[in-house]
């Protein structure tokens, strides 16, 4: 069961946990018939498959148990075609995929096999030829599933992994089938893999693994298509500038409704999604990763919409189609979360509606920016930086020294010089597109005339080189007055962009676009008066790797960092190392040292009873148990003397005498025979002890057959065959 | 009253005396008469099955010598009537009366040899006296004296011309024993002339009237209420065993915990452990349960039976655990 941690992060759901345990259950309880009742393999089998199929649909496709707990027919058809499709399918759907359809099969049917197998080997080979030691290549298999399964970033996978191996190791240690030998070097294998661990969880930062979610062909790839932004003016001036386009409920002044999130500029346009975009099909619900922001539920209406682009509310929440089409809608609706756009690949038509639930992004105005500074979020490198562009940031930036109160005054020159035009037959000349050229014929032009889709653009390009994190989002803004409780429809006309970027208190939005007033007549060039130096400007940076850079590139500069003794910086790494690794083996030791707890604790209640009768015959039962952990054969119809003289120690007989006068005698005990027996009974142990290897006294001292735990026992409570 | 520490070691050493006095004439067969003794000092009867020549009426010999008490030896044949056991009441012309003559079995240690060759009738006429100790002819009473012991013998081979004896009577005896063949180095003892004794050369130990009381005084040997559940269990086990058509009485009960009772003082215990049933469990319940017939054929003997039983048997979570 362990062993299939790894794939929690890929499920996030209490439906995990069900079809885990009940397969393990399940699993279990067959092994332990079938070894009692000496069953064929075939027979075993039969039944497992039998298990499979009538208890699969509640634990591993509830949504089609009747009742809930009932199998149903549609259930057992997805139960027997998931045994084949469900694998595939379980990694090219975003996780969390939570109980989507039939993804817990897998996790049910490996953990039903798993158990069921590892469980038979232990129990029907051949324990004294050692054979029965490859049950622990059971856990090791279905581990490995697990994290090829699992998701590319896993911290947990590392730790399952870990612990998985302590497991085996322990069951090596605490059952009879290995030697003293094969123990010990499975518990330096143990104590060498934790240091190993250690040191590579250390010295390694946890990246992202190849596992079958990332070679896999993801079903839709969505970036390749044209950028929405590219066709921004045909919303605004086009036919559709005046047609409905959709309908929201829930929404407040001000909020937005993103159509889609670019972050990837080619130097022609801004298209969605370059880091990890891969669309993936979402079964419900995803956690939010926002820290801050308003919480948005919003009840969308398409009308004259079309295209794969979802309007969603914020950062996704969840979203449910709703209407006639809605399954069909749900199982081609895909999301990306680094790109934060979702899509549906037959497109959107008139009629279609959703329930979707977000996160907006806080807007924060341009005044509120020079506090900011850049965050962590991973976007990609503008291709082209236009020209121009490193000017303008450094003529209005000039004198400002941090990235925040750069960018503020860059943003705010942007929107102070910069006017609306969308090129209309009644408006000044203004040129669409967002490549390179034209954004820098915008910062050539005087004055700057462009509309959403150049500011956007802009503002996003000038953050990127300012250190944050940025992207462009396209969508629409709810007008003053807008009310929740009312439904705000919106045309083509209101289409507009902000950007985003990225701070140290996460996602931000921000509108850069200047507000539409008067354009002024063009002026002739001064050079006295311009904004942008006549001299040449600096190459561009296009080719710098800055967006994975959290400080400001030009702060950077400005501020060289101290240099670190190089002695001191070796004592902190070998404390970390030594630090971790002492964790890791305290973790893995833990379980061992709650045996040795729970051994004193009893010692402690059986030496301080109340009774001094009980004190004595707690003394014999150290005796007893210290046997017993020593392996020694006894069985319950052994009485105190016979067990004594099993040990051949004098001072066992003592303790005996003693405990049966105490328990059979209506003498009245002193506090000196109390001491006695005790006193006795260490030396017992010890004489014990002694007659032991230093594995032997190891394994004694972790073995919890004196709690009456062992498989032996555990098989005695099944019927027996007749 | 419960028997006290000092009481016991005064019986342990009484104890020890009567058996390595007897043992001075029986060689090598110390767990056989510790067996007669705590028999005898249970108030019990020991049935011995064994092989002529054995040692059977040494051991009955040296008992009675050991205890001060009288002895007699009654052959049971066929042809053996009641009376010739219990005695008989005969016309004496002179007084013009009946009077009573005593059969052999007025005495303290009656050895009845072979008692599988006499008839039922006259097995029978030991039922009364063993239970009641006394025997009444034409309406009198006649006690037998104290203590009065009976060792019966049987031979295990010979079928032909025996009477298997009734459950009825087989429970009357406290327990079952065999001295069996002595062991090489003894026989060697034996031949060598080694044996210090005669059984009739014995010099008593205690007195007969010593004997009772140490029978009163192990009555009073402490039996903790475990033990009592300990004994219960495994009676009812003899009972509910697959093997067994009838199993232990409570008269089986009764009887190991009595036995128990002089075991646990001839050790110098003041209290009875499970060591003490353990140890008499068989000698006292074998030969009271019935086997299945189709057990038996298959091999199964009671001794196998009692044995498992202590096996499986827990002596109870407390003591142990």
């Amino acid at each position: 069961m362990v062993s299939l941690v790894p794939l929690w992060p890929v499920y996030q759901d209490p439906y995990f946990f069900i079809a885990l345990a009940g397969g393990a259950l399940l699993g279990g309880v067959i092994a332990l018939w079938s070894a009692r009742r000496s069953w064929s393999v075939l027979r075993t089998v039969l039944t497992a498959v039998a298990a499979y199929l009538l208890f699969g649909v509640p634990l591993a496709v509830p949504s089609e148990a009747i009742l809930g707990f009932l199998p149903s027919v549609q259930g057992e058809l997805s139960l027997l075609t998931g045994i084949m499709l469900s694998w595939k399918q379980l990694v090219t759907v975003m996780p969390p995929v939570g109980a989507y359809e039939a993804l817990l099969v897998p996790v049910f049917l490996l953990s039903l096999l798993g158990v069921l197998l590892a469980v038979s080997l232990s129990l029907r080979i051949n324990r004294q030829k050692g054979i029965a030691s490859s049950a622990a290549l059971v856990p090791v298999i279905t581990l490995g599933t697990a994290i090829w399964l699992g998701p590319s970033r896993s911290f947990a996978s590392i730790v399952v992994t870990v612990g998985v191996f302590v497991l085996i190791a322990l069951w090596f240690a605490l059952s009879r089938v290995g030697s003293a030998s094969l123990g010990m070097r499975a518990l330096g294998i143990v104590a060498l893999s934790s240091v190993v661990a250690s040191a590579v969880v250390l010295v390694t930062p946890i990246t992202d693994r190849s596992v079958w979610r990332t070679e896999i062909d993801q079903p839709f790839v969505l970036q390749d298509d044209t950028s929405p932004l590219s066709e921004y003016r045909s919303y605004v001036t086009g036919d559709l500038a005046n047609e409905d386009l959709l309908t929201v409920a829930g929404l407040s002044s001000g909020q937005h409704v993103s159509l889609a999130t670019l972050d990837n500029y080619t130097g022609v346009l801004y298209s969605v999604g370059g880091v990890a975009a891969d669309f993936t099909k979402l079964p419900g619900s995803i956690p939010l990763t926002g820290s801050a922001g308003e919480s948005i539920t919003a009840d969308v209406t398409i009308s004259g919409l079309t295209g794969a682009w979802v309007p969603l509310a914020g950062e996704l929440g969840s979203l449910r189609f709703t209407g006639s089409g809605a399954r069909a809608l749900t199982d081609a609706f895909y999301y990306s979360r680094p790109a934060a756009t979702g899509a549906v690949i037959t497109g959107l038509a008139s009629g279609d509606s959703y329930r979707t639930t977000g996160l907006a992004a806080p807007e924060v105005s341009l005044d509120a920016l020079s506090s900011l500074a850049p965050g962590d979020a991973i976007v990609p490198a503008p291709a082209v930086i236009p020209n121009g562009l490193d000017a303008f940031v450094s003529v209005t930036s000039k004198g400002k020294t941090s990235a925040g109160e750069r960018l503020q005054a860059s943003l705010q020159a942007l929107t102070f010089e910069g006017y609306i035009s969308h090129g209309g037959p009644d408006e000044v000349p203004s040129a669409s597109g967002h490549g390179a050229n034209r954004i820098a014929a915008l910062f050539a032009a005087t004055p700057m005339v462009g509309d959403a889709e150049q500011y956007s653009a802009a503002a996003a390009l000038i953050a990127t080189q300012l250190g944050f994190p940025s992207r462009v989002v396209m969508g629409f803004t709810a007008p003053e007055g807008a009310d929740p409780a009312t439904q705000v429809t919106f045309t083509g006309a209101d289409m507009t962009a902000w950007i985003e970027i990225s701070t140290t208190e996460g996602w931000v939005a921000l509108n850069p676009i200047p507000v539409e007033r008067p354009i002024p007549e063009e002026q002739p060039q001064d050079p006295t008066e311009v904004a942008f130096p006549q001299t040449a400007v600096d190459p561009p940076a296009q080719n710098e790797p800055q967006l994975n850079d959290n400080s400001a590139p030009e702060a950077a500069d400005e501020e060289q960092p101290q240099p670190v003794d190089p002695v001191l910086q070796a004592i902190l790494a070998v404390v970390t190392v030594v630090g971790w690794t002492l964790l890791w083996l305290g973790l893995l030791a833990s379980p061992l040292l709650a045996i040795v707890i729970a051994k004193r604790r009893r010692r402690a209640a059986r030496l301080n009873a109340t009774d001094a009768r009980e004190r004595i015959t707690g003394a014999w039962s150290e005796i007893h148990d210290a046997l017993i952990d020593h392996g020694a054969l006894m069985t319950a119809s052994n009485t105190r003397l016979e067990v004594a003289a099993l040990t051949e120690l004098p001072a066992a007989t003592a303790v005996a005498v003693l405990a049966d006068t105490a328990q059979y005698s209506s003498d009245s005990i002193s506090e000196a025979e109390v001491t006695r027996a005790w006193s006795e009974a260490e030396k017992v142990i010890t004489g014990l002890d002694a007659q032991l290897t230093r594995w032997q006294k190891i394994r004694a001292r972790i073995s919890v057959k004196s709690f009456g735990l062992s498989w032996a026992r555990l098989t005695e409570l099944l019927p027996k065959r007749r | 009253m419960s028997m006290k520490p000092e009481q016991a070691a005064g019986f342990q050493k009484v104890f020890d005396k009567l058996v390595g006095n007897v043992e001075q004439v029986l060689l090598g067969k110390n767990r056989t008469v510790r067996l007669a003794f705590t028999a005898m000092l249970s108030g019990g009867h020991l049935l011995l099955e064994d092989y002529p020549g054995t040692g059977k009426t040494s051991l009955a010999r040296a008992m009675a010598q050991s205890v001060q008490g009288s002895h007699s030896r009654i052959q049971f044949t066929p042809d053996l009537l009641p009376g010739d056991i219990t005695g008989v009441s005969i016309f004496d012309q002179k007084k013009g009366a009946f009077e009573f003559h005593k059969g052999p079995i007025f005495s303290n240690i009656v050895l009845a040899d072979e008692i599988n060759r006499a008839s039922p009738k006259t097995q029978s006429a030991l039922l009364e006296v063993m239970e009641e100790h006394h025997v009444t002819v034409d309406g009198v009473t006649h006690p037998t004296g104290e203590p009065f012991m009976v060792i019966a013998t049987q031979n295990p081979i010979e079928q032909a011309g025996t009477y298997r004896l009734p459950e009825a009577q087989l429970d009357r005896f406290l327990m079952k024993a065999s001295l069996g063949y002595p062991d090489h180095a003894s026989t060697m003892l034996i031949l060598e002339g080694s044996a210090k004794k005669k059984a009739a050369e014995l010099d008593g130990v205690v007195p007969a009237e010593m004997v009772v009381k140490l029978i009163e005084l192990a009555k009073s040997v402490h039996v903790d209420p475990e033990i009592n559940d300990y004994v219960s269990r495994i009676v009812e086990a003899t009972r509910f065993a697959p093997e067994v058509r009838l199993g232990a009485s409570v008269r089986g009960a009764l009887a190991l915990i009595s036995a128990s009772r002089v075991h646990a003082a001839s050790q110098g215990r003041h209290f009875v452990i499970p060591d003490d049933v353990k140890a008499l469990a068989d000698s006292v319940l074998s030969h009271r349960l019935v086997l299945d017939p189709e057990a038996e054929f298959d091999g199964v003997t009671a001794n196998n039976v009692v044995g498992k039983i202590l096996i499986d048997l827990p002596v109870g979570a407390p003591a142990t655990s």
